[in-house]
């Protein structure tokens, strides 16, 4: 009966990818004889390297395009003519050229954007299509420059930069993950060169694992993203390698407080390479910490390499070969006969092939595959309890883009893979606890960019998922309007629906441990529904103002029961609860972009609530239904400021500035204890609380501040000296409180967040 | 846009206000299989914020039965046990009742001068018995683990469920194994510590951890992280019933430790009708044995 099921189910999917293939293939019979294109990549100059979202236009017949994430560009349906071709991209000239176009043709034009020196007052094309990409609704793109320029903590981090939008929430200053808006980090789809990364984190959870050395492009989803993604709740971030420098053999070396980098890239006969590598250097301090203090880790130490090569097999066909290696150790001896061990990390491999079939029609095929692992042991009194956690998952997709006409670009593509998610826990050597869970997933989607005239733009799409562990088939819609009354004014709105086959079982406080689970017979897949309006406008030249307003439902959110404290012997679905959810919010985001003077301030106002069974009850009252509760992320206001100065041709100044509401915490009310249970001689002292997460700690706020000087490392090449202030006036934040029982009556202390923190590093590029 | 959606979100925040402290009854009492009534302990809570000592929270004025419930109907009574206080805030039975196994009995809790109702009912668990073949004697850390071979038993509708403990009968500082020797020397070598670590459990631990022998027992190997203490030391097995359970596993995380954020806190599940507290009850079996220090390398 369920072979029957399964078969029916599988020939049913392959009838739609069959369906969705022809629907994009057979536009392309579409005859257009009289009409010409351009199209090609746009590259830096310099290095060669492709860039994503750069803005293109032909200023005479008001058409253009951003390049795609492949760097890759086309207008179509234009009218045999001369014309001028505007390109740009922040932080690069302004490109012009006068080209001409007879009938019926289709002109191949790649081009290479000079990159400026300093940004002084920047030219940025005003096409009605400027900024298409970047601007699209519940979209961010970071500026990886901005990365490295951002005062960080001994490190500069993707997710710390990424978490200064508005939108986005830390958890704590100990915490890269990304809360955004109202989800939990596991609601968000991270994806490395298209493949996907399940725990993106260094120092359990301290820095995220992407090295800012190989890193091109980051652009956030925040919510109501396209049908291109899927398989999250709530946000999607992409982030791309560099695919190496074209023109020449060049790099850098970092030498920094916690860690030091070496990247390097360069140019061969068909292509270009990259690769880049980080490791820690604590060991040194910890070391000599060791000498004098007790709990200092034997070792602890991460390390990750990005490695990209590129392959031009021909004008139409591009080959890449992708990977990602990082891990993390800890050896923790903290008492006699007592070890803490622990090795966790992930690795990422890709081949992709990007085909160009014709003017109309851009083709990308990619093979992923992605390793997370961790293998924490610890060792008391020669009882040894380890865990081994491994997930396995490797997929195909194709992702096809197709310009019909003047009015629409259709995308569709496929995305289909297996996931193996294998747990073993062991005590005393008897193991306890074994699950293997192997799925086969497998999702469709197409979207088409519809223009009915230049003023709106429509975004239909579908994305259609398949999950195999319990047979699961969820469609999701999505649509997306945007108009556009003037050049400078965009009002736009976004619906969609999403599901989740995953949940991720960790703790903000720490990550090394992370554990992810799927849906199953009986645990339902999560879903919710997305609506987000939004207002993009330039109030002024360089400036951008941007206020997006979000709602969102989830629903079926299940999560590991934080209450068993052994599953073994339990039924798969007895492992969950499985609450809901709702998360609504304001936000505000007023930017300048070009000039000596850079920056942003971001502004949110967010509620998130969550409710699941038998938690946040009264007292006393179990068998009642449960209360809505903000999670400790919830954070009523948030305001980032950024700014960058360049004070000469040298020096340059960022500082950032972070206020938040204080987060959600229960207070405790009341107290009593048990006197006389059987397997202690000690008293249990038990708290009773009234509702969860009522109250709330001080407000947050912390000012941070780098400068950088550009100079010469003798004849060898370019260099940079950071010198950053963490904190700079030490705002004691507070992280939690931590109740003390032993004390009579109970105290309150503080567990507080990082102090003033000075930290310095030195880049030489070669 | 924004001037408009503003109001409207900011109205929409529901009145989510911190509540003030409430006063509840709190009982603890532990029913054990085979054995009799067991006392039945009455206080309140306090302030978190006050000083607090049971003494001064001990309930004296209070009816307390325990009744046994009709096997067929589990609701209505078959017989009732009456309590009498015999300290401030500890009552104890009036009457001798071995407790019976999978039996449902009530809790009922009334006050003379007011309507207030405490109630609570639990399901004894099964009783079982450690095999013989516990040896007399093991050197800490060898080769040779304590093996413990459990007895069938059962609980109605879920696995059984095991809380393991060892009780030192010679809880000397000299005595203490490495790991708990270095906890003592840490904590100041305070005499409590000792107190405390001499009884030593292994927090809840499910059946399904455990393969079962084909008579249907199964064998425990016993950590040697069970042992805080050489010398003679009692072992003792024990399955719980779903209030002490529920009462365990959600006060255990009450302070973090779990995928909760730090500073989540919750109730701890009672079970119990007007009150808070545990009205819990469990199986046991004890054996002893020595714990030798190893042989010098």
């Amino acid at each position: 009966m369920l072979t029957t099921k399964v078969l029916y189910y599988s020939q049913n999917m392959r009838r739609i990818f069959f369906l969705f293939i022809c629907f994009c293939m057979c536009g392309s019979f579409v005859a257009l004889a009289q009409v010409s294109s351009v199209n090609g990549y746009i590259k830096d100059a310099e290095t060669g390297e492709t860039l994503i979202s750069a803005n293109i236009a032909l200023q005479e017949s008001n058409k253009g395009t951003s390049s795609n994430t492949f760097g890759y560009y086309s207008i179509t349906n234009i009218s045999p003519g001369t014309y001028t071709l505007l390109c740009s991209y922040i932080g690069y000239e302004l490109y012009r050229e006068e080209i001409t176009l007879d009938s019926g043709e289709n002109l191949r034009l790649n081009i290479e954007l000079q990159p400026k020196d300093v940004q002084l007052e920047e030219i940025v094309v005003r096409s009605r299509m400027d900024e298409e990409e970047r601007k699209n609704i519940g979209t961010a793109q970071i500026n990886v420059d901005l990365i490295q320029d951002l005062p960080s903590v001994f490190e500069a981090d993707v997710f710390r930069a990424v978490q200064l939008l508005p939108g986005v929430k830390a958890a704590s200053d100990f915490s890269s993950g990304l809360y955004i808006r109202g989800g939990s980090p596991d609601q968000t789809l991270i994806l490395l060169d298209r493949t996907t990364v399940y725990n993106p984190s260094h120092f359990f959870g301290f820095f995220s694992t992407f090295n800012p050395d190989a890193i091109k492009n980051v652009r956030l989803y925040k919510g109501g993203y396209p049908a291109e993604y899927g398989g999250r709740l709530g946000s999607v971030l992409t982030i791309y390698n560099k695919d190496g420098n074209r023109n020449e053999t060049s790099g850098s070396v970092t030498a920094g407080l916690l860690a030091s980098r070496l990247s390097v890239e360069g140019p061969y006969s068909n292509g270009s390479w990259m690769l880049a590598a980080r490791r820690s250097t604590l060991e040194p301090l910890l070391a000599g910490l060791r000498q004098n203090n007790e709990g200092i880790p034997e070792k602890f130490y991460f390390y990750d390499f990005n490695g990209k090569i590129n392959f031009e097999a021909s004008q139409n066909d591009k080959l890449s070969l992708a990977f990602y290696a990082g891990k993390d150790r800890v050896t923790f001896p903290f008492a006699e006969e007592a070890e803490f061990n622990l090795d966790y990390g992930n690795q990422t491999l890709s081949g992709n092939w990007t085909h160009i079939f014709s003017e109309n029609l851009f083709a990308n095929f990619i093979l992923t595959g992605s390793r997370y692992f961790n293998f924490p042991e610890i060792e008391l009194s020669g009882t040894t309890i380890e865990r081994e956690n491994n997930i396995f998952d490797f997929s195909a997709k194709s992702d096809l883009e197709y310009s019909a006409g003047n009015r629409h670009q259709i995308s569709t593509g496929i995305w289909a893979g297996v996931s193996t998610l294998k747990l073993q826990d062991r005590f005393d050597g008897t193991d306890t606890f074994q699950s293997r869970i192997h799925n086969r997933y497998a999702s469709a989607y197409v979207q088409d960019e519809w223009r009915p005239s230049n003023h709106w733009k429509i975004t239909p799409g579908a994305r259609l998922n398949y999950f195999s562990d319990g047979e699961y088939i969820r469609i999701e819609p999505r649509l997306a309007f945007e108009f556009i009354p003037t050049d400078r004014i965009r009002l736009q709105t976004a619906f969609g629906r999403y599901n989740q086959f995953l949940t991720l079982i960790t703790n903000e406080a720490f990550s090394g441990f992370d554990v992810w689970l799927t849906s199953a017979e009986g645990i339902n897949p999560a879903y919710g529904n997305q609506f987000v309006a939004g207002l993009k406008t330039i109030p002024f030249e360089d400036f951008g103002l941007d206020i997006e307003v979000y709602y969102r439902t989830m629903k079926d959110l299940f999560e590991l029961d934080p209450f068993l404290p052994d599953v073994a012997g339990l039924a798969y679905r007895d492992m969950f609860r499985i609450g809901e959810g709702s998360a609504y919010g304001l936000e505000v985001f007023f930017e300048k972009r070009a000039g000596k003077f850079t920056g942003f301030i971001g502004y949110t106002l967010g509620y998130t609530w969550r409710k699941f069974p038998g938690y946040n009850v009264e007292v006393g009252k179990e068998g009642e239904s449960a209360r809505f509760y903000p999670p400790k992320y919830d954070r009523r206001h948030d305001i980032n400021l950024v700014t960058s100065y360049q004070l000469s041709s040298r020096w340059k100044v960022t500082t950032s500035f972070s206020f938040a509401t204080g987060q959600a915490y229960t207070e405790v009310l009341g107290r009593y204890a048990t006197i006389d249970l059987p397997w202690s001689n000690g008293r249990q002292h038990v708290f009773t609380v009234g509702k969860v997460n009522a109250s709330r700690l001080p407000d947050y706020h912390r000012f941070d501040i780098s400068f950088s000087r550009e100079g010469r490392f003798f004849s060898l090449g370019d260099s940079e000296l950071q010198l950053q202030l963490i904190n700079v006036y030490s705002r004691r934040n507070v992280w939690f409180y931590n109740f003390d029982f032993e004390p009579n009556p109970v105290e309150r202390s503080e567990v507080y967040m990082l102090p003033l923190l000075p930290s310095v590093s030195y880049t030489i590029n070669f | 846009m924004s001037a408009l959606i503003l109001p409207v979100l900011i109205s929409s925040c529901d009145d989510y206000s911190q509540d003030e402290y409430e006063f509840f009854y709190v009982v603890e009492a532990y029913m054990i299989a085979g054995r009799q009534l067991p006392h039945i302990i009455l206080s309140t809570t306090t302030p978190a914020d006050a000083y607090y000592s049971f003494e001064d929270t001990a309930v004296e004025d209070a009816i307390v039965q325990i009744r046994l419930l009709n096997t067929a109907s589990n609701s209505e009574v078959e017989s009732v046990f009456n309590y009498i206080m015999t300290e401030p805030g500890i009552y104890n039975a009036s009457v001798s009742h071995r407790i019976l196994p999978l039996r449902t009995y009530e809790l009922n809790i009334t006050f003379p001068q007011s309507a207030r109702e405490i109630t609570a009912h639990t399901t004894i668990p099964d009783t079982f018995h450690i095999k013989e073949g516990v040896p007399d004697f093991i050197v800490y850390r060898s080769t040779e683990q304590l093996e413990i071979t459990v007895s069938e038993s059962s609980y109605p509708g879920r696995q059984n469920i095991f809380v393991f403990n060892t009780i030192s009968l010679r809880p000397e500082a000299v005595n203490l194994t490495p790991l708990y020797r270095t906890i003592y020397e840490d904590g100041g070598e305070d005499p409590d510590e000792l107190y405390l670590l001499a009884n030593n459990d292994s927090g809840i631990i499910n059946e399904g951890n455990f393969d079962v022998n084909p008579d249907g027992t199964f064998t425990i190997e016993f950590p040697w992280l069970g042992f805080s203490f050489y010398e003679e030391n009692l072992v003792i097995a024990n399955t719980i019933d779903d209030n002490l359970y529920d009462f365990v596993r959600s006060r255990s995380v009450q302070l973090g430790g779990s995928s909760l954020s730090p500073g989540e806190i919750q109730n701890v599940i009672s079970n119990i009708n007007g009150g808070v507290g545990v009205f819990g009850a469990m199986a046991s079996d004890t054996v002893q044995t020595i714990v030798q220090r190893p042989l010098a390398p």
